[in-house]
């Protein structure tokens, strides 16, 4: 009982929130840059997956990086940290679907998850690796949504001041 | 939850208005909407270099914005062509470029055709255009077979 008050009471701490909002943000602004230097190739990540009508393909390939780059931003800014934590959650839900239907197809494409140009295909260490990301975002959810701490070390709080 | 329900909106909305916006300043742009069945089959076609659909074709004819060029050997573009586009045989290309040459860079688009799909003269047109250095060469797949099954006009002559 006491051990699982102290583990709360440790993922509960405004440095180690911080620090996982500063990973998550990164890992999601990272991912957005080649994509949104490359949107023709992103296009063509998209349409390879074979999830989305040809209508919406060119929509997702230029509004998601810009989605991944602002709330990665608001993240590690500590703005609007509810709202971008549960717009990376429901990213990685739909991101981990999509690689997990198409392993489950065997399509033998590449993921288009950090760069556009990418020799390798798929492989399940890429659904591993987004789990792992869902990790935190959850943990962030849990502690921001759940445990409704405030968010320390944001710019709100500087402008505040 | 409410409130990061509407944060989240607000952020879906600005990331999507912010998209769509760098999207129309950029040169890298792409259109909002594409066919990409049509694309992925065309570029099958030409073994990866640019192709472009009739629709495209039509657009550029009105406008006089690029320039169609023939690949296919003089007799048949005498028989009809596109009309304005001008004759480089891919057979004759060594000869018959140099002439052209000019005309070739100074135009803001080149589109190459043969007879339509199942010919290759003008995906090896355009890979040697590409070679002599001519910038942004396209390739009309659908040729002189989709263009007159459109109804669309045809110049005689040469």
């Amino acid at each position: 009982m006491g051990e699982d008050r102290h583990i709360a009471s440790w993922l509960s701490h405004p440095n180690v929130a911080f620090v996982a909002r500063v990973v998550l943000g990164c890992v999601f602004i990272y991912a957005s840059l080649d994509k949104i230097r490359h949107p023709d190739l992103f296009a063509e990540a998209v349409y390879n997956y074979q999830l989305l009508p040809e209508v919406a393909v060119n929509l997702v390939a230029i509004c998601l990086p810009w989605l991944e780059l602002l709330s990665g931003v608001l993240l590690i800014l500590g703005l609007w940290v509810r709202g971008s934590v549960l717009v990376l959650s429901g990213l990685l839900l739909v991101f981990l679907g999509a690689l997990g239907i198409n392993l489950a197809r065997g399509l033998d494409i590449h993921c288009g998850c950090f760069t556009t140009q990418s020799a390798h295909t798929m492989t399940v260490l890429d659904l591993f690796r987004d789990s792992l990301f869902l990790l935190l975002a959850f943990y962030l959810f849990w502690l921001y949504q759940i445990r409704g701490i405030e968010t320390r070390f944001s710019l709100a709080q500087v402008l505040k001041r | 939850m409410k409130r990061s329900l509407l944060q989240s909106i607000g952020i879906i909305i600005i990331s999507g208005a912010l998209g769509i916006a760098v999207n129309a300043f950029r040169a890298e742009g792409i259109p909002l909407m594409e066919r990409w069945q049509e694309k992925v089959l065309n570029e099958q076609l030409t073994g990866g270099l640019p192709a472009v659909s009739l629709k495209q074709v039509k657009e550029v004819y009105k406008r006089g914005d690029a320039l169609l060029v023939d690949a296919r050997d003089p007799e048949f573009f005498e028989q009809g062509h596109i009309p304005g586009a001008v004759s480089l045989p891919v057979r004759d290309f060594d000869s018959v470029f140099p002439r052209l040459e000019e005309q070739l860079r100074a135009a803001p688009r080149v589109i190459t055709y043969c007879d339509g799909a199942s010919c290759e003269m003008s995906v090896e047109l355009t890979e040697k255009l590409l070679f002599a250095g001519v910038d942004w060469v396209e390739i009309f797949t659908g040729g002189m077979q989709q263009w007159q099954g459109a109804g669309q006009p045809i110049e005689e002559g040469r």
